[in-house]
């Protein structure tokens, strides 16, 4: 494995229908000047789902370096705006480990971590998130956007096939769980065109 | 998160050779206590000298903001979920709840209870079962605290090995011996299955996990000593504390023979018999008396690991028995392998067995490739070259002059059979890996057979490549005269032997890469149509060369029928290289002919909008097809079907839609009666030596595949005509695609057609 996975929006689709969400859902770009605000409660959303914690150092690794392709949503009803959900990802050049691949090096987006909180699933809050990923990261010169997620996490599985995304392999007992999981892929130019003017 | 991370850290961490001393005198969680930092450690390196820069370093990172991120460009993803959190419960292995205690307090000269010693002896049985299922030994095996009072320090002889350490050969309590013998036994058996499986190809973690954490699993004690020990506890013993001796006793017996190639009677028998075990161990768990006092998740700390204490895995009895029963049937089946009839057998052989569902466990699957690879003697008594030209004389070179083993004794450099030994050699130094490969492969967890085949496949199409170069070459030295024949090509036509051979291994294996995707549901269901007629034209495509690879043989055949001179055994290799090429014909036949139905039936679901596709917002159907093809976009041969072709070829615009359906009734048809006639073939006829009744039982799958597609199809056509009919603009029916598992055959996903009111 080229490099270690996180696992995915286990927590991105709804489960149940819950209080009304506030009128206006407010996304915003993170940024490093939030992280006293808003790290620790997107700490907790994150960890909710997982059997063991990441260390601080994991979340900034993504945050610190690639903040803008973090959102979060917020209830600006409540003072300070709650947090509801959040998606972090990464963006960088990917080199196949194959020498025969038809896209030997890709701009490839990585979509680390996805999480909306229980009473405000079901509502689009991990799909718009998703999207506005997306196309920050289509913005800045990617050529394709991966994640993992788990085999039996149908509603993760709707979400991204939904906007486009095909399972391009299934990892065998990828989760410390046991449970396996599919790599899900979007390619967002030709492959003819892929690695030719990605910015980094 | 995933897992590899922390325990390749965790194994990094523990091989750093840091001064034990001044690290470990600290009491635990001193952080909290202290403020004063501890001396730094000193390390232990020749030509280092170590300068304490604390306070350079805690001056620096005061100029840093909080969060601030200082690396290097080679401290990567992997390197951040490895790092920990000192203090926090769930990362610092060292942190401890208020009141707990760093040790278990655990009496080992307390007596016990037989109903005590069945509890234990069966709770370790469900944690080696688990091991067996991947969990790791920290959290199975090893949390026994008399698992650990064995190992812990590592003893060189059994007399290091009582539980409570002022006890001795004499005053053992018979209780203690029972419980000893069996973790002996146990451990040494973990100790052979371990190192089998690490010898062979598996993927950590993903896998299996054999990593001891520092621990041995008794190699220093030697095997003898064990089954002597059991069995004279044997003696001394009866009832189910007997029954649970003899079945370690044997258990152990077997792993330890089952390396064998040479015995494989003794070894089907020896896990037969050791299945007629169970049923009484089985019967007899409510007997036992669960200790859980005995086990605990905190011996973890102790082993060579940096993180927290992770839960007992709690494996249920039944789950157990049930591993351990598949472990013995799986076992006495694999060690079938060492039959040899014929190259093709093994490999049916190899993928059947592969195909069990569930899939053989990783201890079988490696004892497999240990069977078929170990030391690079095939199944214990062949050379790579005998397989690999069998393969080849049974496919595109039967009775041919260039595998004739005279050739390697001619000294004289320019004769031309020194120069076919020479070039052939060149082409097996080649082909052989990536021809041992396919076998290696399709050893592997399922997934993983269709991931690496998506790699190696590009391999095959070089191999096809270089493999032209040396046909061409050698019909210099064979003097072949090509066939002239002006409705194909006013150019002469050659065998291509070995090229063709190449070609027929990758249409094989892109074949199974898009089966194996059916499978493991990578496809979304309006997928599907576009993935079978992509099945049935590679199909098609190999059934065409072996019509063309049948040419060369029958004509070969044709030169030596009359001569007497040939002798009986190049008429048999041409016999067995037609009958092979003739069945894999049918065999490609058959599965063009369901792909092909399935293909139409899919399309006529999408057209009737039973299928829905996703919006998609972000992707075209441009770039889907090329991730989806994407292992076969550079793929010279057979060619890649362009984008619109593709399209136009799946939807069929012109074709009505009851001619669609009329067309895959009839495609169906087609493939049932191939199913059917491959269904009567002997073993010989069919390559399946060995592995015959598997065969059946997967091609009769694939006739029922083949039925349910028909009535699905007659199903979609009544409801389209009865729409017609009654003007109607409501189809009276949905559909369901089945799981895998679910329907009759995991490469051919038939939908269900449900009628609605």
């Amino acid at each position: 494995m080229s490099s270690p996975s996180i696992s995915n929006s286990s927590s991105a689709e709804p489960q149940s229908k819950e209080a009304a969400l506030p009128p206006e859902v407010q996304y915003i770009q993170y940024s490093h000047t939030l992280e006293k605000q808003y790290l620790p409660s997107i700490r907790a959303l994150i960890s909710k789902d997982l059997s063991e914690p990441y260390s601080i150092y994991v979340y900034r690794f993504f945050l610190y370096q690639w903040g803008d392709l973090c959102f979060m949503a917020l209830n600006p009803t409540t003072t300070p705006p709650s947090l509801l959900g959040v998606i972090i990802s990464k963006l960088e050049p990917h080199n196949s480990a194959l020498p025969s691949s038809p896209t030997p090096t890709t701009q490839r987006g990585y979509i680390a971590m996805l999480a909306v909180s229980a009473a405000s699933r079901n509502h689009g809050i991990a799909t718009a998130l998703v999207q506005k990923t997306i196309e920050e990261m289509r913005d800045r010169g990617a050529d394709e956007v991966v994640l993992e997620t788990e085999e039996g996490n149908g509603g993760a599985m709707r979400l991204y096939e939904r906007l486009g995304f095909l399972r391009s392999k299934k990892l065998s007992r990828y989760y410390l769980n046991g449970n396996s999981a599919y790599r899900l892929v979007l390619f967002l130019r030709g492959v003819e065109d892929m690695g030719r003017d990605g910015q980094v | 998160m995933h897992s590899n991370a922390v325990t390749g850290v965790t194994s990094k961490i523990a091989d750093f050779d840091l001064d034990n001393d001044q690290i470990n005198l600290e009491p635990p969680g001193f952080a909290a206590y202290n403020s004063e930092p501890p001396p730094a450690p000193k390390l232990k390196s020749a030509g280092i000298v170590s300068l304490d820069i604390t306070e350079q370093f805690v001056n620096a990172a005061k100029q840093l903001e909080l969060g601030e991120l200082v690396k290097d460009p080679h401290f990567t993803l992997f390197e951040s979920v490895g790092a920990l959190e000192i203090m926090d419960p769930k990362m610092d292995s060292g942190y401890l709840q208020a009141g707990e205690t760093m040790e278990d307090d655990y009496d080992f000269s307390q007596l016990l209870l037989p109903e005590e010693i069945i509890g234990i002896i069966d709770q370790l049985l469900s944690h080696e079962m688990a091991w067996h299922m991947g969990h790791p030994l920290a959290q199975t095996i090893f949390t026994s605290l008399y698992i650990d009072r064995i190992l812990d320090p590592c003893p060189i002889s059994l007399e290091q090995t009582y539980f409570d350490k002022s006890e001795s050969c004499e005053d053992e309590p018979l209780m203690h011996q029972v419980l000893r013998a069996y973790c002996l036994g146990l451990l040494k058996t973990c100790g052979y299955v371990n190192q089998r499986v690490k010898s062979e190809h598996y993927y950590e973690e993903e896998d299996f996990v054999t990593h001891t954490f520092h621990r041995s699993l008794l190699e220093n004690i030697d095997h003898e000593l064990i089954i002597e020990l059991l069995e004279e506890t044997i003696e001394r013993s009866q009832g189910c504390i007997g029954l649970r001796l003899g079945f370690r006793a044997s258990f152990l017996e077997i792993v330890e023979a089952a390396d064998s190639r040479t015995s494989l009677e003794q070894v089907k028998t020896m896990w037969t018999d050791f299945q007629l075990l169970l049923p009484g161990l089985k019967s007899t768990t409510k007997l036992g008396k669960p200790a859980p006092t005995s086990f605990s998740a905190k011996i973890q700390r102790k082993l060579a690991s940096t993180v927290p204490p992770r839960p007992i895995v709690q494996v249920s009895q039944e789950a157990a028995f049930d591993q351990l029963e598949r472990l013995c049937r799986d076992g006495a089946v694999a060690v079938e392998v060492l039959k040899y009839y014929d190259s093709h057998s093994l490999m049916t052989f190899v993928s059947l067995f592969q195909a069990r569902k569930p899939q053989p466990s990783v201890y079988i699957r490696t004892l497999l490739q240990h069977y078929i690879f170990g030391d690079m003697i095939m199944l214990g008594n062949m050379s790579i070259r005998q397989v690999l030209d069998d393969d080849l004389s049974t496919t595109v070179l039967p009775a041919s002059q260039l595998l004739d083993r005279a050739n390697d004794e001619v000294e004289f450099p320019n004769d031309p059979r020194f120069k076919m030994a020479e070039r052939m050699e060149l082409f097996r130094s080649r082909a052989a890996g990536s021809f041992l490969d396919i076998l290696r492969t399709i050893c592997q967890n399922r997934c993983r057979i269709r991931r690496t085949l998506c790699h190696t496949i590009a391999d095959w199409d070089i191999l096809q490549l270089d493999a032209e170069e040396l046909d061409m070459q050698l019909r210099e030295f064979t003097k072949e005269t090509p066939v002239r024949d002006r409705e194909i090509s006013d150019e002469p036509i050659y065998s291509f032997s070995l090229s063709s051979w190449a070609y027929f291994y990758k249409l094989r294996q892109m074949e199974w890469i898009v089966q194996m995707g059916f499978e493991l549901e990578v496809y979304q269901p309006d997928e599907l149509a576009t993935m079978y007629y992509y099945l049935q034209y590679l199909a098609k495509t190999r059934s065409r060369h072996l019509e063309r690879i049948k040419g060369f043989n029958f004509r070969g055949f044709n030169a030596i029928r009359n001569k007497k001179t040939a002798g009986d055994a190049s008429h048999d290799e041409y016999t067995k290289a037609l009958t092979f090429v003739n069945f894999s014909t049918m065999e490609a036949a058959a599965t063009y002919g369901l792909a092909d139905s399935l293909s139409c039936l899919f399309t006529v679901l999408d057209r009737l909008s039973l299928i829905k596709p996703p919006p998609r917002p972000y992707s075209s159907d441009q770039m889907r097809y090329e991730l989806r093809l994407k292992p076969f976009l550079l793929i010279g041969l057979p060619e890649l079907i362009p984008f619109t072709d593709l399209t136009n070829a799946v939807s069929q615009p012109s074709e009505s839609t009851l001619s669609l359906l009329k067309y895959a009734a009839e495609a169906a048809m087609a493939a049932k009666r191939g199913f059917e006639v491959l269904s009567k073939l002997s073993a010989q006829e069919a390559f399946c030596q060995g592995s015959h009744d598997s065969w059946i039982k997967n091609v009769k799958d694939c006739l029922k595949a083949c039925i349910f597609t028909g009535i699905s199809i007659a199903t979609v056509k009544k409801a389209v005509e009865g729409m017609d009919k009654n003007g109607s603009k409501e189809l009276k029916i949905r559909v369901e695609i089945p799981k895998t598992g679910k329907g009759y055959h995991d490469w051919w996903v038939v939908p269900k057609i449900i009628p609605v009111s």
